[in-house]
């Protein structure tokens, strides 16, 4: 994340499946169209996160190539995106206690209120340590 | 001639009437009284302490968050407060509907806070703390962890919940 001892944060906002999302435009290292082709390294957000519902659809799906600093190559599809901008940190709220747990299993750390709406903040070098985690122990069982 | 050391006889009358006043007094002194708030669920009536509910919310809108339990639904802004939200009707047992149109309950119980599904306030009323009966024994289903004991209300039986039991269910 951006530099903590700052007081605003460069957020990267956009949807999926109709939930709005952010992420610190800091962990993204490039954008690009999705072209359709599948590859080892490039997941759907919406299995990410562990969406339930049976069919998310994208109307614009787009490849954030995530900062990885030495890991393995990380790239998540997003859907539209909707905004780059600075956002006060005194306007991010942490998710209740009740759900924080549950809520950092899936990589969300924060809240951004807007409106009516709320904006999940979602810290993908996170969600890439439990992928690792997830490919290391599935590599160890298959070699045991 | 009379001794002085002897009670009188109306000494003696108004000393018992003393004595029975204040035992009146005694079993007139009003039972302990708990407020419960009744309130309609799928389709049953169940009962919190009023002390356990902040306030009630209508028309809030659940902001669905990814990967949670079916029981928790979401979070509601509540003033700039983030809060959860916990559908009971999980473990009441109770039928799910498709889009809600009740109020949340704001339930707080120590460390524990957190918004509840409910359809209905019924009722809030006073009622003495010795009304509230243990739940009964053969009491089964899935409410059954949740109860902490039952209030008769008109001709209804009604299960007192426990924020505490529900706050223990929930809690990570």
């Amino acid at each position: 994340m951006s530099d903590p001892g700052e007081n605003h944060l460069n957020l990267l906002l956009f949807t999926v499946g109709g939930v709005r999302f952010g992420c610190d435009s800091g962990q993204v290292a490039g954008i690009a169209d999705f072209t359709g082709a599948a590859a080892e390294d490039l997941f759907w957000l919406h299995e990410e996160l562990g969406f339930q519902a049976p069919v998310v659809a994208y109307r614009s799906p787009t490849i954030v190539s995530i900062r990885t600093e030495g890991e393995r190559p990380y790239r998540v599809i997003i859907d539209t995106m909707e905004e780059i901008g600075a956002f006060s940190l005194r306007d991010i709220r942490l998710f209740p206690a009740l759900l924080e747990p549950l809520a950092l299993q899936k990589g969300l750390w924060g809240i951004l209120p807007r409106g009516e709406k709320m904006v999940f903040l979602v810290d993908f070098q996170l969600l890439l340590k439990m992928r690792a985690k997830q490919i290391d122990d599935k590599w160890r069982k298959e070699i045991s | 001639m009379a001794s002085f050391e002897k009670p009188l006889k109306g000494e003696l009358i108004l000393e018992e009437l003393k004595l029975r006043q204040r035992a009146k007094e005694v079993v007139d002194v009003e039972e302990e009284r708990v407020k419960v708030i009744i309130f309609t669920c799928g389709r049953n009536r169940y009962a919190f302490y009023g002390a356990e509910v902040r306030e009630f919310l209508p028309n809030c809108e659940i902001s669905w968050v990814p990967g949670l339990p079916v029981y928790l639904p979401g979070l509601i802004n509540v003033r700039g407060d983030i809060e959860s939200v916990i559908d009971i009707r999980h473990f009441l047992g109770e039928e799910k509907v498709g889009s809600f149109a009740g109020l949340i309950a704001m339930a707080v119980r120590d460390e524990f806070h957190s918004g509840v599904m409910i359809d209905a306030i019924k009722d809030v009323v006073d009622i003495p703390i010795s009304t509230i009966h243990p739940p009964l024994s053969t009491l089964d289903g899935a409410a059954r962890d949740l109860i902490i004991g039952v209030i008769e209300y008109g001709n209804e039986t009604i299960s007192l919940l426990d924020i505490g039991k529900l706050a223990a269910k929930i809690t990570l």
